[in-house]
This record gives C-alpha cells, sequence and structure tokens, in this order.
C-alpha cells in the first residue's frame, strides 16, 4: 500500500470573473493571465510542498504534463523532478508522465526517464500517457493517431530500456536506425511504468501483459473507478504476465481534511469551486470542452455511448464528472473527492481501497487556489491520521500478496 | 429518381457507392459534411445529386472511412483517396468520366486530375477545399466541432450554411442527432481529420504548385459568401489552372448544393454539356 501526493501545479491566480469572461482555461486561455511577477513564488511554494511531502513521509510524489493551460503549468514534468532530485530523499518521485505521441523521437523520453532513474538512485517511477484531448489542439498533433503512435512509442521506450543498444526500430510513425540509449536506467528492467485509462479494454489488456501499473486520473464517479478497477482485475486474471495484485492499480483522489467534516467543507470549499469552474473548464467540465476528431476510437464512442445510455444501469455514474457539478450535493453525490475529519475521510478511504484492492493512493491535497497553510495542514492530517490507518488495517492484507514478477525490485539507494 | 445504394468489393474492403441515372458517366466526390454519406440516407437533401442524374450517370462513392466504405486505418493522406477513385473507376470499368467534387470531393478530384487527367473529360470543383494562403485561409472546422457548454452544432452550421438556424440547416446538422447522424458526422470529422488536421487544416501545401497539370477543361463554382473555403481561394486555383472557368455565385454559403441544389446542378450540367 503506497500513498502519494499529486501535484497538478494550477495557477491559482486567474482574475474573480474568469468563470462569466471565458469559456476555456485551456488551449485559447490568453496567456496574459499568466503573471510573471507571481509565477516564481507559483512554483517555489509548489515545489517546497513536495519536498514537505517527503520529510511528512509520504511514499511517493508525483508530478504531471500539460501544455498552454491554466489546469496544470508543468509543460515539462522532467524539469520539476530533476529539481526534485536534489531536495527529496526519502520518498520516490513519479513523472505521471509524458504524452509520447506529442514527440516525434520518443528516444529523448527514454533518455529524459533514464537519466531520472539514475538521478534519484532508482527511486524513480514514470508515466506514458497518451494526452489529453486539449493537447492534440495545442500542439497540433494529429489526435487520429494518437492511440497507434501512443502504442509504438511505448513499445519502443521499453525496448530501448530492455534491449541491448543499438538496434533498428521498423515502426511506422517511429523508424529509427541507432536506437541505443545513453544512460541505462538503474531499475531492473526498468522504472516502473504507469499508464493512465479510463476503462477501454485495449489498454488495459496492454497494460496487464507488460506487467505495467494501471492509473486511473479522471475526476469520475466512485462507481465508475469500481466498475473499471473490477474490470482490470478480470483483465490481469486473464491476459495478465502474473496473478492481480493491489499495487498494480492506482487511483487519483482529491482529498481535503480539517479537524472537523465542518471545517473541512468551509476551508476547502471555495478552492475546490475554483478547480471545477476555472480550471475544468473546457477540459472536463463546463465551458468548450477540446475533444479532437478520432481521438477517441468509434468502438470506445460507441462503449461510451451504452454506458450512458439510461437503460444501461450504469448511466447516473458514467455521465458524472466532477467538473459538471454546479453545488455541493452534486460533488458529495461523485463520492470521489475525500472531504472532512480525520475520522471521516480514513473510514471513507479505508473502505474504498479494500473494495476496490486498488494499492496506490494518489491523493490531490492541493487543487484550485488552495493556498499553502491550508495545503500543508491538509498534508500534515493526511500523513499522520489517515494513511497510517489505512495502512494498518488494510496493508497488511496488501503485502502478503506476492508481487508480481515484472515488478522493479524496490530500489536499494 | 433516387440514389441507390449498393457495396462495391474493392481489394477486399468494402466500398459504398450511390448510384443513378443514365447518360454520359459522372464520378461525384461528396463534400466534408452535410452531403452524401454524411447523412442519413432518407435526409431527403439530395435534390442536386438526382438533377445531375437526369443527364448524366451518377457514381458516388463514399471516400475512405466515409459511410460504410472500409479503409480509414489505412488511410494516411489524401493521395490515399486518389488511389481509391482510381480503383472505383475500375471497378466500374470506366474508362473515363466527368469528375464532380464538393468541398473534400473538390480536393481529391484536383488531387486525382494532377496526376491523371487522361482519366477525364471535364472537372468541376464546388468549393473546394485543399488550398490555403495566408490571405484567405481555411475555416476553422476543427475548432467549429469542439463541443460546447451549451450543446448543439451551430459553429459547424455558420461554417456551413448562409443562415445557421434555418429549417435546412438545422435538419441537415442538428443540435441533438440520432444515433445514425452522429456516426455518419463523427465519421466524416475522424477521416477530414485524418487527412487534414494540420493547420490551417484540409489542404496540402503542394497542391498549388501542381495545378498545371490539370489539362482538362475545368469549372470553378465558388459560393461568395462561403466560410468554410473563402471565396478568394477560388481565384487563386482559377489562376493555377490551366482551363478553367470560375462561376461566382451571390449571396451563397458553403453548402450551395444543399442551399441551391437547382440553380447548382444548372450551373454544372451546363458545362459538362
Amino acid at each position: 500500500m503506497k500513498f502519494w501526493m499529486f501535484h497538478l501545479m494550477p495557477w491559482p491566480h486567474l482574475p474573480e470573473n474568469f468563470t462569466e469572461r471565458y469559456d476555456t482555461a485551456w488551449v485559447t486561455c490568453s496567456n496574459s493571465l499568466f503573471d510573471p511577477e507571481r509565477g516564481p513564488e507559483v512554483y517555489h511554494q509548489y515545489i517546497d510542498q513536495l519536498v514537505y511531502a517527503d520529510t511528512l513521509g509520504f511514499d511517493g510524489v508525483v508530478i504531471n504534463e500539460h501544455h498552454q493551460n491554466a489546469y496544470g503549468i508543468m509543460p515539462s514534468p522532467n524539469l520539476i523532478a530533476a529539481a526534485l532530485s536534489q531536495r527529496i530523499t526519502q520518498a520516490r518521485v513519479m513523472v505521471l508522465g509524458n504524452g509520447l505521441p506529442l514527440y516525434d523521437v520518443p528516444l529523448k523520453i527514454a533518455e529524459e526517464f533514464a537519466m531520472l532513474d539514475n538521478m534519484f538512485r532508482g527511486k524513480f517511477d514514470c508515466g506514458f500517457v497518451v494526452g489529453g484531448g486539449p493537447e492534440y489542439y495545442s500542439y497540433s498533433k494529429n489526435p487520429t493517431y494518437a492511440r497507434e503512435r501512443f502504442r509504438e512509442a511505448t513499445e519502443l521506450i521499453l525496448k530501448a530500456w530492455t534491449d541491448p543498444g543499438p538496434f533498428s526500430w521498423e515502426g511506422k510513425h517511429f523508424p529509427l536506425q541507432y536506437v541505443n540509449t545513453w544512460p541505462r536506467p538503474v531499475q531492473t528492467p526498468h522504472p516502473p511504468v504507469w499508464i493512465p485509462g479510463v476503462g477501454s479494454i485495449e489498454t488495459m489488456e496492454f497494460v496487464a501483459q507488460k506487467g505495467l501499473i494501471y492509473a486511473a486520473l479522471t475526476y469520475s464517479h466512485v462507481e465508475a473507478f469500481r466498475r473499471n478497477a473490477a474490470f482490470f482485475q478480470e483483465t490481469v486474471a486473464r491476459v495478465g504476465a502474473s496473478p492481480y495484485h493491489p499495487e498494480m492499480l492506482g487511483w487519483l483522489v482529491p482529498m481535503y481534511v480539517a479537524e472537523t467534516d465542518q471545517k473541512a467543507r468551509e476551508e476547502a470549499e471555495e478552492h475546490i469551486w475554483y478547480f471545477i469552474d476555472k480550471l475544468l473548464k473546457g477540459f472536463a467540465g463546463k465551458g468548450r470542452t477540446w475533444m479532437p476528431p478520432g481521438y477517441t476510437s468509434l468502438q470506445s464512442l460507441q462503449r461510451l455511448r451504452e454506458l450512458n445510455d439510461p437503460g444501461s444501469g450504469h448511466a447516473s455514474e458514467s455521465n458524472w464528472q466532477l467538473g459538471h457539478a454546479t453545488n455541493w450535493d452534486d460533488i458529495e453525490a461523485g463520492g470521489s473527492v475525500l472531504i472532512g475529519s480525520p475520522q471521516t475521510v480514513r473510514e471513507q478511504l479505508l473502505r474504498y481501497v479494500a473494495e476496490f484492492k486498488v494499492g496506490h493512493i494518489l491523493a490531490l491535497p492541493q487543487f484550485g487556489s488552495l493556498p499553502d497553510h491550508l495545503t500543508r495542514k491538509n498534508m500534515e492530517l493526511l500523513a499522520g491520521e489517515v494513511f497510517p490507518y489505512v495502512r494498518k488495517h488494510v496493508g497488511a492484507e496488501f503485502e502478503s500478496i506476492p508481487m508480481m514478477d515484472a515488478q522493479p525490485a524496490p530500489a536499494s539507494a | 429518381m433516387t440514389l441507390r445504394s449498393e457495396i462495391l468489393t474493392i481489394r477486399n474492403q468494402k466500398a459504398h457507392l450511390l448510384q443513378d441515372g443514365a447518360g454520359p458517366p459522372l464520378l461525384y466526390l461528396h463534400g466534408l459534411v452535410a452531403d452524401l454519406h454524411s447523412l442519413p440516407a432518407d435526409s431527403g437533401l439530395t435534390a442536386f445529386h438526382e438533377t445531375l442524374a437526369q443527364s448524366f450517370t451518377v457514381y458516388a462513392p463514399a471516400l475512405p472511412g466515409y459511410a460504410e466504405t472500409e479503409g480509414y486505418d489505412e488511410l494516411e493522406t489524401v493521395e490515399d483517396m486518389v488511389f481509391f477513385c482510381l480503383d472505383v473507376l475500375d471497378a466500374l470499368q470506366l474508362d473515363t468520366v466527368h469528375l464532380v467534387g464538393t468541398a473534400l470531393g473538390g480536393w481529391v478530384a484536383t488531387e486525382l486530375a494532377t496526376r491523371h487527367a487522361h482519366r477525364l473529360h471535364k472537372l468541376v470543383l464546388i468549393n473546394p477545399l485543399g488550398i490555403s494562403t495566408s490571405e484567405a485561409r481555411i475555416g476553422n472546422f476543427f475548432y467549429a466541432v469542439t463541443p460546447k457548454a451549451e450543446g448543439g452544432n451551430h459553429e459547424v452550421r455558420e461554417l456551413i450554411f448562409s443562415d445557421r438556424d434555418s429549417e435546412l440547416a438545422m435538419g441537415a446538422i442538428p443540435d441533438d442527432m440520432s444515433p445514425e447522424s452522429q456516426f455518419l458526422f463523427y465519421k466524416a470529422q475522424m477521416v477530414s481529420a485524418r487527412i487534414g488536421w494540420t493547420p490551417p487544416s484540409l489542404y496540402n501545401p503542394r497542391l498549388k504548385d501542381r495545378l498545371y497539370r490539370v489539362t482538362v477543361p475545368t469549372l470553378l463554382v465558388s459560393a461568395a459568401g462561403d466560410r468554410l473555403v473563402p471565396t478568394a481561394l477560388a481565384d487563386v486555383y482559377q489562376a493555377g489552372l490551366p482551363e478553367a472557368k470560375l462561376v461566382r455565385v451571390a449571396a451563397a454559403a458553403h453548402a450551395i448544393w444543399l442551399e441551391q441544389p437547382q440553380h447548382t446542378a444548372e450551373i454544372v450540367t451546363r458545362f459538362l454539356q
């Protein structure tokens, strides 16, 4: 059982009237809204928070990649990781991930992740992601090749890390005469690779067959995650390289803990709405949704349509998205944002962890405009009163399950 | 007259063909959206094509990925569309034809004509995509299709029709689509993204300088009020084509074949006869 601190590095200084004046925080949200006078402080505060997670005993920290938006000012998480490598001493660091199809030479990603694995002395996890729909607008990359390029780049990078170079690569999208990645990763056979998914069977099978880690990073209904978690476990049982283990599965959960339930809501609510009404606007919520044609295959579209059909029995949770919430009841109805006293949150989290057999909780303790002092207090309560409780009650059960063979050995550094 | 639907097999893949009429053979290549193969068969929006079929034998294949035609996975560039059309001509045992293309079909038709003009009698291009310039950029179709908070497809209709709220426009691209309409509309978007995503979108930067190879009589029909294909691009086409006549229709928008079906069909028929 691992507890991570996920950080999106949102831009917290959007104007008060943003919701009324702008239809999106993505792609066309003008960068004139970024204030260079406040930028340095924002970056340093966020980096300090990640370092603080290490001090508090989080198992790891997670950073991610987004482009041309206010949602996350981290177009290169690898740069942040490099900075963290000089300050984090105990926790693992995960870049989840790099948007493979967005780049024309995926070897750069193989190289940088291998560098980071060396710099972290093997306490490094990485993620391969397709990139969100908006990124295909922001980088003008053809969305109809997103899945193909992702699959090919994934195979290429894994081979670059595990087969001795040089070798040639006869791919459709990335033909290469010399693949010979220097440096090589420290971990054997390579750093743990995380792949996010939203329920497609193809992604699950790929992850299971390759012995990778499946991550749910959408702010969707808890029942949608329950269904996907079960579906993934079946998939691993069917085609997996080894039996299912909870540490093959991760789940991103916004969390806020304060002394009482009431205080937690009072402190967090304004900042949750900043996240929903401003940052998710244009991505998975209100406003213009940057969903390019061909990014979703016809088959996946068909499956989504079936799930969303009122007759399917899944419609209410399949249609629920945090970004669509308009009042507090909407947020609570989804069950996937945990806010309350330590007792409330740990009981709920324990129930979820045990029921879903999910071994990685990617907690999001900073969201929207949540200020530094509240973020830190939240992190302290999570690390002190929530995670140890869940670990104690469920951890032993998880640890007794043998790890899969393909899982890298724990780093010795 | 009604267009008959049939499925050809071309190189082991399905090719969807609509066919009607009598007279000299005419290969019709459909538009991006709001045309044959992106509208349901029973849409009733085929007056233009049926009028052509009074004078010609009209063959209207669905381009790869559209409607029932397979081949999306192998599709990469507009060049693949050209090969598909050659395969269709061969399958139908048509040596030479009149070639008529609207929008996307106009782009494919031009690409074909720059390479295989000997297969054509005459060429008709109606608001053709394929060329974009800094002065006259092709409309931002891939932005217009992004889902809006308030829902609906008014931004696409705005690009395509003279009045986005007209009964015709709302009928062709409604806000609430039937599953079949939605399916056809999404396929049209996927195919056009596959071959034309790169900005300014739906063009080939090399095409302009190859127009000199289109050595057949060509008619350009351009709607003066086209918001998808700015009418100034028709002048670029005309300047590059050796034998092109330009008819500019005032008070018309992109989907001129839907909004003025008789008038457009008459212009085309007069030129081909």
